[in-house]
């Protein structure tokens, strides 16, 4: 019984348990998306595809409105599923987004020889879902549209894949046989490829991290070479990123916004925008991040004690990468907000985000775990009264617990009543809808949705309307309009 | 290894981060000041007012004691404001806020002396100033208990008057009394005549204060190293026990009382108290969790690098610290068992004010002791000192920020409700004194906005308890709006 109540087995124990809770209260963001529903973009692109068919549809995206291939080419195949499959894709997503990130952790840990158990890289990954699933600044629009979901979400998990696979290949790639080489080159540059036609905002900082990645191979790494998995990635990004920026669409799109600005104003706004947003972020997320630092600061140091094993001289050099970890991630944060700025003049719309939020979670929980290090490090591991502190962090873990992943997930649980009436409105619509057009009707009128989760537009009063003409389209309809 | 605190940067860096960190709490609460300007008088205001001028001053204590309730110390400082005339509503908060602060100064002051060291008063300053800021930002109804002059005599005079209270008990100094008849004579009075205007605001202060006191006396003449029974605290009791007696036997209790006081029997109370008590932690806990778990890593930190070296020489300390956390917990049940029992429900959302100020009170205490103990047991290895400073001292920034500044920035979205508040009652004002300077009896005036403390306004209807205050106040025959 002492043998497995021991120390080693209590932290895993707190681990599972953390890690389990963490879990459970993503899953509200699930089952909140299991009342998301077709709206705005989502009757465009639908309509073109029942339209013009899959690859004409394909064609008419690229030429008249976006390079972004990638996201054309998705969007229409979920929606080949049909409309059912809509309030599954959050789960799909979340479940997805997990996987990536914990095959992400694993392999950066192996990277630098910290050979943490496995619990506590699944804890650090689930940890992860979990601050970015809640402070995300517009959870609606990234996670439950369909639309935002394709071009927001979907990069970052398509990303934590590539760089996973790069991670943990760059070092074998060499053992491997010719055939094995060229596949693997052949996947990671179809990866980079496609992940690079999602959003611009994307591309931009897959070509920042993998060109940095490789300066740093080259030039600062002890062993100074080239890695050609890293030049692949790199290849396949700047000729996706080629595509996106040349797409003939572009011209259309960018009609609708502003000239560009200059250089200097450039700077000076993404720096503006930047720098707000990151305040922001700190600001109104002080309640997650507060107690997520100390609870990653503390399992940290805990397994220090009894699990990791470091080759000598890690705490030094984590000490020195820290720093340029901290302002390499802040100046992803600022380039993340360049391509918006570059081409709208104005601040990112909050869907956006969903880029330097990722970004200023890596630099927060990855300072809090090498906190836990460098504590570790520095204060004496023979702590007396231990008695004394392990009920006060016992008590801290439990209102942890508590105050935020269940408190919070019940925040968000609370929306439910508007969510379901959504979806109930959504649903009674688009059967009122169906039973009109088998009437034979081409003036379509329906009753007014009210407000919904992702604050989107959908069917207005006037028929003209951009998403009503989308509609429309995806109906077969002449017009449809709703009123109150 | 080195026996420093978590700040381990010089004395003077320690002493900035704290300074800084102080005048940011403190700048948070000047910004509560500034919105307390916009304060004016409403709803019971206007009665306490209103009988203050129709009956003078001491008929008005009568009236209230023998009419409507027992709160002697309340009516008796709340007809002095009102003598002061209406203006003084918009600095009473700044008052009661001058005052809280400086008794949780005083008492701060008294329990880091306990720890025998020559030079607490920055420590003093921040841990109270931290206090107040935690109390007020993580109190339900902030409005009714300090914007609304009623509320804070009230509710937060009570808080001030037991913490200055506590914070003479405390002072172990005041033995130098001991040796002089007169001046133990006059120091035991001051004791007793604080005790008693402690117990004549509020019923949940006062059985608060009872609580405490004779918990206090138990652990002294039982728990303590020296099992003596303790004089000053014994006097506090009686004029504590002498306050509750004159609140209760009132005659005004039974008029009260009519008016939906319920008993619904000690099962009842008993579940009542609980489950409200219970309820009010966790929300607490929760709501406030940003505040909570910032504050208390913050103080942790400052406790770590306190000057202080005695922990390790007081005996009995688990034993005193274990009696300590139970003894709050029961104050804290404690302080629902008066509403359970006269009106079967939780207290109002302004009288929470009393639970919230044990609880930030625990949380300051507890973490700054928890890091003068982190202190005594844990060695910093040389080579670390700089890296841990600036890791503090990063705390600290970002605590600044995310703590008192962001507070006070969200409170200041609320400043144009406020204002428009203030401005519309200045006008009503206004209108109402040229009525009456026409000779008007029967006043008509323009509704004001919601008010931002929620509390009931004038109404259409002249029978109205409010419209009758107010046609009391104003001496007319009737006062109602358009």
């Amino acid at each position: 019984m002492n043998k497995l109540l021991n120390k080693k087995n209590q932290i895993v124990l707190l681990l599972i348990i953390t890690s389990i809770i963490l879990f459970i209260s993503t899953l509200v963001f699930a089952y909140m998306g299991s009342f998301s529903r077709f709206l705005a973009d989502d009757y465009c692109t639908t309509g073109k595809l029942l339209k013009l068919g899959f690859w004409e549809s394909q064609i008419f995206w690229y030429t008249t409105w976006t390079g972004r291939y990638a996201f054309n080419f998705l969007i229409n195949l979920l929606e080949l599923a049909g409309i059912q499959i809509v309030p599954i894709l959050p789960t799909i997503y979340i479940i997805l987004f997990y996987f990536s990130t914990i095959f992400l952790f694993r392999a950066v840990f192996k990277q630098f020889s910290i050979q943490a158990p496995f619990i506590f890289q699944v804890f650090t990954a689930v940890f992860f879902v979990f601050i970015t699933l809640f402070t995300l600044p517009n959870i609606g629009q990234d996670l439950y549209w369909m639309t935002g979901a394709a071009t927001y979400f979907v990069p970052i998990i398509l990303g934590f894949f590539l760089f996973g696979l790069l991670i943990r290949t760059t070092d074998r790639f060499s053992d491997k046989n010719p055939v094995s080489k060229l596949l693997l080159g052949l996947g990671i540059f179809g990866l980079a490829w496609v992940n690079s036609g999602f959003s611009e905002i994307a591309s931009v900082l897959q070509i920042l991290i993998l060109s940095w990645v490789i300066f740093y191979q080259r030039y600062l790494r002890s062993q100074k070479q080239f890695k050609p998995l890293w030049i692949t990635a790199l290849t396949g990004t700047l000729i996706g990123t080629l595509i996106v920026i040349v797409a003939p669409g572009n011209v259309i799109r960018q009609t609708t916004y502003p000239a560009h600005l200059n250089l200097f104003p450039l700077i000076y706004k993404t720096g503006l925008f930047s720098v707000k947003f990151t305040i922001t972020w700190f600001l109104k997320n002080f309640h997650f991040i507060w107690p997520a630092f100390l609870v990653l600061v503390f399992f940290s140091y805990a397994l220090n004690k009894h699990f990791f094993h470091f080759p000598d001289q890690t705490i030094h050099k984590i000490k020195i990468n820290s720093f340029f970890l901290v302002f390499g991630l802040l100046f992803l944060v600022f380039i993340s907000f360049l391509p918006t700025t570059w081409a709208t003049t104005v601040e990112p719309w909050n869907r956006v985000l969903i880029f330097p939020t990722i970004l200023l979670i890596t630099l927060f929980s990855t300072s809090a775990v090498l906190t836990g290090f460098i504590l570790f490090d520095g204060l004496d591991q023979n702590i007396n009264h231990q008695g004394f502190l392990s009920i006060v962090l016992h008590v801290c873990w439990l209102y942890f617990l508590i105050a935020v992943p269940i408190y919070e997930a019940r925040k968000v649980y609370l929306l439910k009543p508007q969510a379901a009436y959504f979806a109930a409105q959504w649903d009674e619509r688009h059967l009122d809808i169906l039973n009109q057009i088998e009437q034979n009707q081409t003036d379509i009128k329906v009753k007014m949705i009210g407000y919904n989760l992702m604050e989107l537009e959908h069917i207005q009063a006037d028929p003209n309307h951009q998403f009503n003409q989308c509609a429309a389209e995806f109906y077969g309809v002449e017009q449809i309009s709703a009123i109150h | 290894m080195q026996k420093k605190g978590f700040f381990s940067g010089s004395h003077n860096q320690k002493i900035i981060l704290i300074t800084i960190m102080t005048l940011s709490l403190l700048a948070a609460l000047f910004f509560l000041v500034y919105l307390g300007f916009f304060s004016r008088y409403t709803a019971d205001d206007f009665c306490t007012a209103g009988k203050l001028n129709q009956l003078g001053f001491w008929q008005a204590q009568s009236f209230w004691y023998t009419q409507w309730s027992g709160r002697y110390a309340f009516t008796f400082i709340i007809s002095l404001f009102e003598q002061l005339g209406a203006g003084f509503s918009l600095w009473a908060p700044l008052f009661g806020l001058v005052l809280f602060l400086l008794t949780a100064y005083l008492l701060v002051y008294a329990l880091l002396k306990q720890t025998h060291t020559k030079s607490p008063r920055l420590y003093a300053l921040f841990l109270s100033s931290l206090l107040v800021f935690l109390t007020l930002f993580s109190t339900p109804d902030l409005g009714q208990a300090l914007f609304w002059m009623t509320g804070m005599v009230t509710y937060l005079l009570p808080v001030i008057f037991i913490f200055r209270l506590f914070s003479m008990l405390l002072n172990e100094k005041s033995g130098y009394a001991q040796n002089n008849h007169v001046l133990l004579f006059f120091y035991y009075f001051l004791i007793l005549l604080l005790a008693w205007l402690s117990s004549g605001f509020s019923e949940i202060a006062t059985t608060m204060l009872v609580t405490i006191l004779t918990l206090g006396i138990f652990y002294k003449r039982f728990i303590s190293a020296k099992k003596s029974w303790s004089v000053p605290w014994i006097t506090a009791l009686v004029g504590a026990l002498f306050g509750l007696g004159m609140l209760f036997f009132a005659p005004g209790n039974a008029v009260r009382q009519a008016s939906g006081f319920t008993n619904p029997g000690l099962i009842s109370i008993i579940f009542i108290t609980s489950k409200s008590s219970l309820t009010y932690l966790v929300l607490w806990l929760m709501k406030n969790a940003d505040l909570i778990w910032s504050a208390g890593l913050v103080t942790l930190l400052v406790g770590w690098s306190f000057p202080a070296e005695t922990l390790s020489k007081q005996a009995n300390v688990e034993k005193k610290y274990g009696f300590l956390a139970l003894s709050t917990l029961i104050v804290f049940v404690v302080s629902f068992l008066p509403t359970s029992w006269a009106l079967a429900n939780k207290p109002p959302d302004r009288a929470l004010i009393f639970p919230t100020v044990l609880l930030t009170l625990t949380l300051v205490w507890g973490c700054f002791l928890a890091g003068l103990s982190l202190r005594k047991k844990i060695k910093i290895q040389p080579g670390i000192n700089k890296t841990l400073f600036l890791a503090g001292a990063a705390l600290v920034v970002y605590f600044i920020l995310s703590g008192p500044l962001y507070q006070a920035y969200l409170l200041w979205d609320q400043q144009p409700v406020y204002a428009a508040y203030a401005q519309a009652w200045e006008e009503r004002e206004t209108d109402i004194r040229q009525q009456l300077a026409a000779g008007e009896t029967q006043l008509l005036v323009s509704p004001l906005p919601l008010n931002p403390y929620s509390l009931e306004e004038l109404t259409a209807d002249p029978s109205h308890w409010v419209n009758i205050c107010q046609r009391d106040y104003y001496g007319v025959e009737e006062i109602r709006i358009k």
